[in-house]
């Protein structure tokens, strides 16, 4: 079973184990477990579209986290690339945690896209030049470059209310739809609020 | 002659190096009329460049007309600018202005029942003096006080409200209909993201009230 927009995350998901930096490996439903969760699927740790999209939600982390939405970023490299690309990233202090699965299981029970022409297909190409121009830069392939991102917000009750599957390098979830569901997830689980 | 084609260059040479769009284009408007002097000088008189340099000119005139128009601070009231610091600091007063222009100021006077408890509101209000009374059966559950918004959790969860809005004592608030505010949103996402703070930090104000309460 596909994780699927408005659906319950399937137990194959829930069941895919993450690796931290420290090399801790936490499964996907100790990820979720009783609270609203944003699962940001990276590509490999340098890449440039990550870095363009990271550069993009950046300044939403505060508030999704004062609504009470677990950042959580996954990407496909070695857990050792993960300090540098928190520092690169500028997400020290941020309130992100930052996993990794080098075998790339979740990303494909996530139903993630996996090919080159996501990155190196002709829109992922200029993606990749829209992306250097604004000031990002392309890092090593810390991951497998073949590897396309996505998100998923899921609530506290394991349904999943967003869902993204990035086609291309430069495809990311739009800020001001993901911030418009987790308020909407907020506001569902406290009906006093008016 | 030529001294007129090298003057005209130069001026483009300065213009790509300035850092100022505003002055690019007005050293590019020199240099056209440059370029045109000595088109025309030239025997025969280059008409085809006079022509080129002519549009180059309209379209970097228009810009920096555009360029200056947005230059210029809008109007806000001394209310209005009120509330766009306590309130909406987060929006450029050209972008608050925009929302102003999109509500409706009014002042009300009660008793007035603005929405019933389950149905879904048809807009949102934000109390700019005074306050708004939210009531369910014969209990005060909160009141809204100037700068607070209600009805935004309807408008962005789309359900209907678990309480009544009512006003109970004269108040003066600003209001927009839930269509205008999503249309606008759509159409300017670089406003809708600073809204979407100012509406979540509300409403994390409301859920400490709530959780402070229980």
């Amino acid at each position: 079973m596909a994780v699927q927009s408005l659906s319950k995350v399937p137990e194959s998901f829930r069941k895919c184990r993450v690796i931290d930096r420290a090399g801790e490996a936490k499964s996907i439903a100790e990820l979720i477990h009783e609270r609203v969760t944003l699962l940001l699927f990276m590509r490999h740790f340098g890449c440039i579209g990550c870095a363009e999209h990271i550069a993009t939600l950046a300044p939403r982390f505060v508030e999704l986290d004062q609504l009470g939405v677990r950042i959580v970023m996954i990407g496909c490299g070695s857990p050792r690339f993960i300090e540098p690309f928190i520092e690169r990233q500028r997400l020290v202090g941020e309130p992100v945690e930052v996993f990794t699965d080098e075998s790339l299981t979740v990303q494909r029970q996530a139903g993630l896209g996996y090919g080159h022409w996501g990155g190196f297909g002709p829109r992922g190409v200029f993606e990749q030049v829209r992306a250097f121009v604004r000031g990002h830069v392309s890092g090593d392939v810390e991951g497998d470059a073949k590897q396309q991102a996505g998100a998923l917000l899921i609530d506290a009750q394991g349904i999943v209310r967003l869902y993204h599957q990035s086609r291309s390098l430069g495809d990311h979830v739009d800020h001001v739809r993901l911030v418009d569901a987790a308020l909407s997830v907020c506001l569902n689980a406290n009906p006093e609020l008016i | 002659m030529d001294l007129l084609l090298h003057i005209a260059n130069l001026f483009l040479l300065i213009s790509f190096s300035v850092k100022s769009m505003l002055w690019l284009r007005a050293l590019n408007i020199l240099a056209g009329g440059f370029f045109i002097a000595w088109a025309v000088s030239y025997s025969p008189p280059i008409w085809s460049s006079v022509a080129w340099n002519i549009l180059f000119g309209l379209v970097n005139m228009w810009r920096i007309y555009v360029a200056i128009l947005e230059r210029r601070p809008p109007r806000l009231s001394a209310e209005e600018q009120r509330l766009h610091k306590a309130v909406f600091s987060e929006l450029t007063a050209r972008d608050v202005r925009s929302l102003f222009d999109l509500g409706q100021w009014e002042n009300g006077l009660p008793p007035e029942m603005l929405c019933e408890v389950g149905t879904v509101s048809p807009r949102v209000w934000m109390v700019a003096d005074g306050e708004i009374t939210v009531r369910k059966a014969d209990r005060m559950i909160r009141t809204i006080k100037p700068g607070d918004f209600v009805g935004e959790a309807s408008f962005l969860a789309r359900k209907p409200l678990a309480a009544s809005v009512v006003i109970e004592s004269p108040v003066r608030f600003l209001s927009w209909s839930t269509q205008d505010l999503e249309r606008f949103m759509d159409e300017r996402p670089e406003v809708a993201s600073g809204l979407q703070r100012i509406l979540s930090a509300c409403l994390v104000r409301k859920l400490d009230q709530v959780s402070q309460a229980a």
